[in-house]
């Protein structure tokens, strides 16, 4: 029993010893007291308001795709020409997340690696089935559909429903610096309309870029070694999932005026020495989107959006 | 690259083992091999959205071969594995994957009571919930660890197990190192007590998991939310089993410390983990009684956080026991609860009654709910049989099946999905014509107004003198639900998913060969589960020992 007791005694001691070395090493990484601009901006501006032109609804298009997907190119030409019947009023954004043997770059053909964890957690959250192409319009669940994401058969009259919506808020999108190294943005959202009891908001900000070259598989023409790449995912600035637009202990947090604003540094991606596959970040290609949403157990809907073409 | 390594490994082996078995006299030699194969036919009017996985309009077919050696000479164990997978769909559904090599090689020696094992291990701490590294094939885990392996047997009743390693992954291993240590020991007097107790520790990778991915995901979030992630986490875990007379009770208690996880919102939190588990036996004269209960909240032992995301099933470190019946039946199995790493609480009582030999009735009980993920129920089932024998020649089995299946959390559906109300009678009838021959009959009928609708199914087994057995089953959905119909299948149709199976066997080795049609569903192995895409096609499997 004595013998019982001496190693039942040294495995929870090492328990305990373990339990007293907690390690600290990532504490230096992480920002606990600095910018948070959703709670630290907000205010009620009504001179903003006053001079804050009307926009239309715009629509957003979440295409899920990748390189080796035979039918994705047909994807992205279903959202060029929705593009194209409604100038203007359309954001495509090309999330490259799905089964591997779709998203995975095809060693000898391809340059670059347009994958990101960002674009696998969006792809989760929305519950994605993997199976490429597939997409979200507006991330709405439209009548008829068996969950947010659907075929591209359906974006073209999905996005003409979401047209047809009338919004209560603008999106500002300033570039304040934009070089080889840094890329400084502000978003402002400014709410026109009071917006029912109880609803919250995310603000979410995506980073997009156009004009990369690179191989794609299509299943009319095989490989093409050099098809044109536009509105990839880069990267999430805020939470994938969007950040809070709240305010602490505020009754209608919603109401005409009320303005959240939000600037982000944000460091220009380098190719790292040794990867097998280049990143591709290019700061003359980059597309500021930002999308406001909500965002419940059952509920992802985008009401708003405005994209920013940076430096050209 | 990696299949040089792995030859050169197996040579290496062989090379320590030749001057051991020629001082010795020659060792003991053996191993066993399993293979499958499967031709894939597609068929779009399977389920709700067809055969759409890549091997259906690329690949056509797949192959896994698992073949293990093991060599023991006076007291030295050399294991290895060499696995194949081409073109195949067992370690993710939607993907075809290639790889072949040996992935699972290890020496072991016994040194007095000591034994040393390094190289690839299984092994499992208690009921595992802390640590369990372990291989299921059929629904393509293999959680092997790869490094030290120290057991030390101290007296007949007491023995000391501890590690340090990183789990396999695929034909590499994740960079996560994790530690443990395990004391089991037991007391058989008047009455019997079994306990023990475990620590584990894993440690995150900080270049990938910190640096790379869990600071930018936490910086991005809002402040009142941001939290320092550690790259340790601690785990510790007692368990007992006391016994006396026709009465038994266990106990397993374990807690975690704090560690970034992802709640079922997909958002980074930083929460510790328990689990507590209690399971209580108790039978007099022909009446056996069995209660379990379990609460958990957050306990997941994980390589990082990142694997739970994964739509595979990867990175799993404790198994978490599941608190319901595991059902064989093919349509008692179709609404199979997986296991809720986020947090569970739940109870199963099971009761079984037999007034004689011939006549065993057995009703069990269960109900999960989890206050971490939804306000919902999540599952619950109750499941009765009554067994009956006709001399000596014919048995029968009459059951009946209520489940209540929260689709939404267990299969990822859309938030509107309603959760499954199914109710599923069910007779089996086994009659031994003779001393070589026997036929086995199922009937099940599944009735439900959600999920695909209703299903019937039938089988018929006849096996000769144990060598030969011929299957023959049908599926069919009788009550296709318009909300779920498959476009190209009319209103109304029927669709049938068939199956003829045949196996034979001779000496140490099987064959199997099948036609086999298969709707889309979750296939739970312990509580282990996974959605498996619908299949349509010929399936051949071999599976021998040496």
């Amino acid at each position: 029993m004595k013998t019982h007791s001496i190693f039942l005694g040294i495995t929870l001691g090492s328990f305990v010893l373990m339990h007293s070395c907690f390690d600290d090493s990532a504490r230096e990484l992480i920002n606990l007291v600095g910018f948070d601009p959703a709670s630290d901006t907000t205010y009620i501006d009504l001179d903003t308001l006053g001079l804050a032109s009307p926009q239309p609804k715009r629509v957003y298009i979440e295409d899920f795709t990748g390189v080796k997907c035979s039918n994705c190119p047909d994807a992205a030409k279903k959202i060029e020409a929705i593009k194209e019947t409604h100038p203007g009023r359309v954001v495509a954004m090309a999330v490259h997340a799905g089964a591997e043997t779709f998203t995975n770059p095809k060693t000898g053909h391809s340059t670059y690696d347009f994958r990101t964890q960002d674009g696998n957690n969006i792809a989760s959250m929305l519950h994605a089935s993997g199976n490429l192409p597939e997409g979200a319009v507006d991330r709405k669940f439209f009548e008829g559909e068996t969950g947010i994401i659907t075929s591209r058969f359906v974006w073209a009259g999905n996005t003409e429903k979401r047209l047809l919506e009338s919004i209560p808020i603008c999106i500002d999108i300033q570039e304040e610096r934009l070089d080889a190294d840094t890329l400084v943005l502000l978003v402002r959202v400014l709410y026109k309309e009071a917006v029912a009891t109880g609803e919250q908001h995310f603000l979410a900000v995506y980073l997009s870029q156009d004009s990369l070259v690179d191989y794609q598989y299509d299943i009319m023409l095989g490989d093409i070694e050099d098809y044109a790449f536009n509105h990839v995912f880069r990267a999430s600035l805020t939470a994938y999932s969007g950040d809070s637009l709240g305010v602490a202990n505020a009754g209608d947090v919603y109401v005409p005026g009320r303005v959240f604003q939000k600037r982000f540094v944000v460091p220009i991606k380098r190719d790292a020495a040794g990867e097998a596959f280049k990143t591709g970040w290019d700061y003359r290609f980059l597309n500021a989107v930002a999308l406001v949403h909500k965002k419940t157990m059952d509920d992802f809907e985008v009401i708003h959006v405005v994209e920013k073409h940076l430096k050209r | 690259m990696n299949s040089l390594y792995s030859i050169l490994r197996f040579v290496l082996l062989i090379l320590l083992a030749l001057p051991v078995a020629a001082q010795d006299g020659p060792g003991q030699l053996r191993g066993d091999l399993m293979v499958n194969s499967a031709f894939y036919i597609d068929d779009p009017r399977l389920g709700q959205f067809g055969t759409n996985t890549t091997q259906y309009k690329t690949q056509k077919s797949s192959a896994e071969t698992w073949l293990f050696v093991n060599y023991n000479v006076k007291g030295w164990d050399f294991n290895v594995r060499y696995d194949l997978f081409h073109n195949s769909p067992l370690l993710n559904p939607q993907e075809a994957f290639n790889g072949q090599g040996m992935p699972f090689f290890n020496l072991s020696k016994n040194v007095s009571d000591l034994t040393v094992t390094v190289g690839s291990f299984y092994d499992q701490f208690g009921s595992g919930v802390l640590f369990r590294a372990y291989e299921d094939r059929v629904i393509g885990l293999d959680f092997a660890m790869q490094g030290i392996k120290l057991d030390y047997k101290v007296n007949n009743n007491l023995r000391v197990k501890a590690f340090s390693g990183k789990q396999k992954n695929r034909f590499a291993s994740h960079p996560q190192v994790i530690q443990g240590i395990n004391v089991e020991g037991g007391i058989f007097k008047k009455f019997t007590l079994t306990y023990g107790a475990s620590a584990i520790k894993r440690t995150l990778d900080f270049t990938t998991d910190i640096q790379g991915n869990l600071a930018p995901a936490i910086n991005a979030m809002t402040r009142e939310n941001r939290f320092v992630p550690r790259a340790n986490v601690y785990g510790g875990q007692l368990y007992a089993t006391f016994g006396y007379g026709n009465f038994s009770l266990g106990i397993d208690l374990a807690h975690k410390t704090a560690e970034a996880v992802f709640d079922f919102r997909q958002k980074l939190i930083n929460p510790s983990g328990s689990i507590a588990m209690a399971t209580l036996n108790y039978s007099i004269g022909r009446f056996a009684l069995s209660v379990q209960g379990k609460y958990s909240e957050y306990f997941a032992m994980r390589t990082n956080p990142y694997t739970a995301l994964s739509p595979v099933l990867v990175g799993t470190i404790g198994f978490l026991t599941p608190v319901n019946r595991q059902n064989t039946y093919r349509l008692p199995a179709r609404y199979s609860p997986a296991v809720q790493e986020l947090g569970e609480m739940g109870i199963q009582v099971d009761a079984t009654f037999s007034p004689n030999r011939k006549n065993v009735f057995n009703v069990n009980f269960s109900h999960i709910e989890s206050p971490q993920i939804t306000e919902e129920t999540l599952f619950r089932e109750l499941f009765a049989t009554y067994q009956k024998s006709f001399g000596k020649r014919v048995k029968s089995t009459f059951g009946f099946q209520s489940v209540f299946y929260n689709q939404k959390v267990y299969e990822g559906k859309a938030p509107t999905t309603p959760n499954v109300k199914s109710m599923t009678p069910f007779v089996e009838l086994q009659v031994n014509m003779n001393n070589r021959k026997s036929i086995r009959t199922e009937l099940q009928y599944l009735r439900t107004d959600q999920d695909l609708g209703d299903f019937a199914f039938a089988l018929a087994e006849l096996t000769i003198a144990a060598k030969y057995s011929i299957t023959i089953s049908d599926m069919v959905n009788t009550q296709p639900r318009e909300a779920t119909r498959n476009p190209l299948v009319a209103p109304g149709e029927l669709v049938h998913y068939p199956t003829v199976f045949f196996a034979y066997s001779h000496n140490q080795s099987r064959f199997t060969a099948g036609y086999i049609k298969q709707v889309e569903g979750i296939v739970c192995n312990g509580g282990v589960c996974r959605l498996e895409p619908a299949f349509s096609g010929v399936r051949f499997g071999l599976t021998t020992n040496f």
